[in-house]
């Protein structure tokens, strides 16, 4: 709202100076100096004077003075309020037109909505009498009464989300705006000015914090530009964050000539900057900028022409070539002839978050939603809750619909904004996979890649995940009731097809995903691969089914049961407090601590007093680890035959046979809940047609002539071996002993089966079942005969894996 | 219940499955007596033997606490001869027949075994055996092979647990 007017010219021959004879010398002198000032717009020189002779004598043209110098302050308009409005209030005083105005803005500002028409309605009266028409000014109160209506209707909607201020180490006594967060709430990056109102030029910088145990925000720390040097004439701020926390965008700029870049972070550092294309940036101002969850849509802000008048929103399209395609103005549904700014496109993909000084705004920005419906964005609704006369921008939600943050300047003089969270408690049924990737032994993250295929449409999602680096971990939301196929390539492993089953749910829940692929070596040979999942659901709203389970058996435990209570409470009590009384890394330590605590306290009480239904309860409301094992071994040995194809919608990709992961199993009934191992191999190993075998290993154990003890230097590959049988349900060996042509036949069949049957005793010895191996003596070799008879006196063990139907 | 029900709704204090688990085999130290030539010094080692489902939350819960004034210290092994120096330990993925073979190991000595829901991990001679989410009792206990061992557990443990008697169509 701009007060910057030329309030001086208005004159005060309508005001009496009766008082001016009970002031005495100096009291008069420092009035002629105070409306000195006051001419000559040294309106911060004037105030104190006016203030004191207020002190004094009741002068209205002095109460009138004084609130025309606070409101030309910067932070302390609104304390004009008190002057214009006692003087308002005087009947037998005329008082200038352009007062109504002004008290107006100022009630508008401080939600007196009935009384800010009555003002500006005056104002628009009088001032249309006069031949001095003040069109601006009759415009805005024309405005304004609208913002007025709006409030009024929008206000009286009561909401039930809860609002609240982060506290420190967020929000300092500095400004902190324009907060971002990752679908799973755990990043959060914003900016912070510091020395607005003090200094000349406020410092600003881009924090970045993360969540800690016990779900408080950890200090933040600033982010810094790789190759600073580069940008230090220019302005940099914060422009956008992916859902994942992968991608971070900035704008950099000189004044309203701003563009945007991408980059990622490294601890404390953005790197990989890169500017985003032509299609994006122009010599106009690009600002803010929200990426969909799937990657395949970029809205963003530019007042470039052929817009709606000021700042709009515009959309492009990721391209085959992942480059970001030609962008289209989302339209007059969204863009006013005002300015739209701080898009977020919601992980559901259906929803856009903006704020806009046009539609029904209560005053400056205001957060308004809009949801995509066959194609067509709907008619913005004004938020409404979070929303103030003042500017409401940056609004952020995590991917349940949930937790939103914003900021604004609502109840804070110096126009510092502060980072606010709302609750909305009307989750939206999504599931968020929160996974870490890691590779090789010892399992470490690496450069791995990520398809998504949509198995019911055959489609590929566009997206393709790249787990960071460093940490290995990658998010992902999906809608629910679908099954998808991951597709994870790593170069130094076969392409592993893992089956995702998202039930259907009308709420939203948590997926922990742990991938890990590990070589499996046998005597300096790969020859196959392990891959691990383990998921664990954190499913917000099971607990409810678990508690319905056992209230059944309540009433017949009332002792247990209130025990019980009391005891979470106290579980209870002690997070909450810990969350309320945020504070030092000590305290969230502490906080930890005494969870930890609490549950080792629960258990040892219920043990004491033989509670089990305490347990039950504990046990009911438990995250689970449900973890899928399956061993790839190549066949033949060889990685390169390994490969199965797969047909997924058009596409034909090659992958290590598929694995079904177990997704849906948190959501059965507890009755179907028994984990159940995967069913043993019962096929008989000797029985197999040799056709099922896959062999993956041969090992060859040399003979001194006429010997058939195990040499000694045989032992440790056996150990090896031993290690891989025990290991894996479906591997089995062929144990074939051979002789050299010396000697007699008959004795070199019983020499042969000798060998053979001293290497099935091994096994057994070292706890191998029978059934899995296949020992057999076949006498004189067929080989070498003419040649090197060493290598006939030999007994060759074949692994192999029995291929299942 | 409405106190549970929307506390717990809000994700504030749901603990994960390892979590709790860590919490029980602190406690169930608490609760069992070793013969007193095992506990000759002041800390309780507790071997996890190779696939360790707990990663950093074990350390989180037993550093720094001390169970029937003994401290912890844990340790991650993929040798056999490394369990015989401590007095818990543990086994989550593992094949039957390595099962076998090291219960028949550590057989007798002073040495108690817990399984993390290892399908007859107390009929196979294992002493503690966690039993899958939502079963009727959260843990099984071998007395006889406790016994065995020299491991006194308390009743009130025993009360809670499904209890579990060698086979008896041995022969």
């Amino acid at each position: 709202m701009n007060f910057i007017r030329n309030i001086l010219l208005v004159l005060f021959l309508m005001l009496t100076l009766e008082n001016w004879a009970q002031l005495n010398s100096s009291e008069k002198r420092m009035l002629k100096n105070a409306n000195s000032y006051f001419e000559h717009e040294e309106f911060d020189k004037a105030l104190p004077l006016f203030l004191k002779i207020n002190e004094v004598t009741v002068d209205y043209s002095v109460k009138y003075r004084i609130g025309a110098c606070y409101l030309n302050t910067i932070y302390y308009k609104l304390k004009a309020i008190a002057f214009f409005e006692e003087i308002s209030k005087e009947e037998s005083i005329e008082i200038p037109t352009i007062v109504h105005y002004d008290l107006g803005i100022l009630f508008h500002y401080t939600y007196r909505f009935d009384e800010a028409i009555d003002q500006l309605s005056k104002f628009i009266q009088l001032s249309s009498q006069n031949e001095n028409l003040d069109k601006a000014n009759i415009a805005n109160a024309k405005k304004t009464i609208g913002y007025c209506k709006n409030a009024i209707e929008i206000t009286t909607v009561p909401f039930k989300a809860e609002i609240d201020v982060l506290r420190h180490p967020i929000n300092t006594m500095e400004s902190e705006y324009c907060p971002m967060i990752t679908a799973d709430e755990q990043t959060m990056v914003y900016m912070r000015a510091v020395g607005l109102g003090k200094l000349e030029n406020p410092v600003t910088s881009i924090m970045i914090s993360h969540k800690e145990s016990g779900n408080i925000w950890g200090n933040p720390i600033p982010l810094t530009l790789e190759n600073s040097v580069k940008y230090a004439k220019l302005s940099v701020s914060l422009a956008g964050l992916s859902p994942d926390g992968q991608t971070i965008f900035i704008n950099i700029g000189i004044g309203l000539n701003q563009d945007i870049y991408s980059g990622a972070i490294k601890q404390s550092k953005i790197v990989e900057i890169k500017k985003l294309n032509k299609n994006i940036n122009t010599n106009f101002y690009e600002g803010r900028v929200s990426i969909s969850s799937d990657g395949t849509e970029l809205y963003f802000v530019s007042d470039r022409p052929g817009g709606f008048g000021g700042t709009d929103i515009y959309k492009s399209i990721r391209n085959r070539r992942g480059d970001w395609g030609a962008p289209i103005n989302l339209g007059e549904v969204i863009n006013t002839q005002y300015n739209e700014n701080s898009p977020f496109k919601h992980p559901d993909n259906v929803t856009i978050f903006f704020s806009s000084e046009g539609h029904k705004t209560i005053g400056g920005n205001d957060i308004f939603k809009s949801k995509i419906e066959n194609g067509f964005w709907n008619e913005p609704e004004n938020l409404g809750f979070p929303n103030s006369t003042k500017d409401d921008l940056y609004f952020a939600l995590n991917a349940n619909g949930q937790i939103g943050y914003f900021s604004t300047s609502k109840n804070n003089i110096y126009n510092k904004h502060n980072i606010f969270k709302v609750n909305l408690k009307d989750p939206i049924p999504l599931t968020l996979v929160k996974g870490v990737i890691k590779l090789g032994n010892p399992p470490k993250p690496g450069k791995v890649e990520i398809k998504v295929y949509d198995k019911e449409t055959g489609l590929k999602v566009k997206y393709i995940y790249n787990p960071s680096p460093e940490t290995g971990k990658y998010l992902m939301i999906f809608p629910p009731a679908k099954n998808y196929d991951l597709v994870i390539s790593s170069g130094e492993f076969l392409p592993q097809l893992i089956n995702v089953y998202i039930p259907y749910q009308t709420y939203f829940y948590e997926l922990y995903q742990e991938i890990l692929l590990e070589p499996i070596n046998l005597q300096n040979n790969t020859i196959g691969e392990k891959i691990t999942v383990n998921n664990t659901f954190y499913d917000l709203y099971k607990t409810y089914e678990a508690d319905s389970i056992l209230l059944d058996d309540l009433p017949k435990q009332p002792k247990y049961y209130d025990h019980l209570l009391e005891l979470v409470e106290n579980i209870i009590q002690t997070s909450d407090t810990m969350r309320i009384n945020y504070a030092s890394t000590d305290n969230l330590k502490q906080h930890e601590k005494n969870n930890v605590e609490s549950l080792l306290n629960l258990i040892e009480q219920a043990i004491e007093t033989s509670d089990p239904v305490t347990l039950s309860i504990l046990d009911a409301n438990t995250r689970q680890k449900d973890k899928i094992k399956e061993t790839h071994f190549y066949v033949d040995g060889d990685k390169s035959k390994s490969l199965q194809m797969q047909i997924i919608g058009t596409d034909t990709i090659y992958t290590a046979p598929p694995i079904k992961s177990m997704s849906a199993t948190s959501l059965l009934p507890a009755s179907t809940l028994i984990k159940t191992e995967k069913p043993l191999v019962e096929s008989n190993f000797k029985l197999s047609a040799p056709s099922k075998r896959n062999y993956i290993h041969k090992y060859v154990v040399y003979y001194d002539i006429n010997k058939d003890k195990i040499p000694k230097s045989a032992t440790k590959d056996l150990e090896d071996i031993t290690q891989i049988i025990i290991n894996n349900q479906a591997i089995g060996i062929e144990v074939s002993g051979f002789t050299d042509s010396q000697g007699e036949k008959r004795y070199n069949l019983s020499l042969s089966r000798k060998r053979a049957q001293k290497v099935l005793k091994y096994f057994i010895d070292n706890n191998i079942e029978q059934n899995k191996i296949i020992a057999k003596g076949f006498g004189e070799a067929e080989d070498h005969k003419s040649g090197n008879s060493d290598k006939q006196r030999r007994v060759e063990i074949n692994v192999f894996e029995l291929k299942q139907e | 219940m409405l106190v549970v029900a929307a506390s717990m709704s809000k994700g504030m204090c749901q603990y994960s499955e390892y979590e709790v688990k860590a919490a029980y085999i602190f406690n169930f130290a608490k609760f069992l007596e070793w013969p007193t030539s095992k506990l000759n010094n002041d800390t309780i080692i507790l071997a996890i033997y190779k696939d360790d489902p707990f990663g950093v939350v074990i350390e989180k819960t037993m550093v720094g606490r001390k169970a029937n004034n003994k401290v912890w210290k844990i340790v991650r092994t993929n040798k056999l001869k490394d369990l015989d120096n401590c007095q818990i330990a543990f086994f989550s993925d593992i094949q039957k027949y390595e099962l076998v073979k090291i219960l028949d190991h550590l057989n007798s000595k002073p040495i108690l075994t817990i399984g993390d829901e290892i399908i007859d991990f107390c009929e196979l001679g294992g002493t503690i055996n966690f039993t899958p989410q939502f079963s009727e009792y959260q843990f099984e206990i071998n007395n006889e092979i406790a016994k065995a061992h020299r491991i006194v557990i308390s009743h009130k443990l025993l009360l809670l647990a499904k209890i579990v008697t060698n086979s008896e169509d041995e022969f």
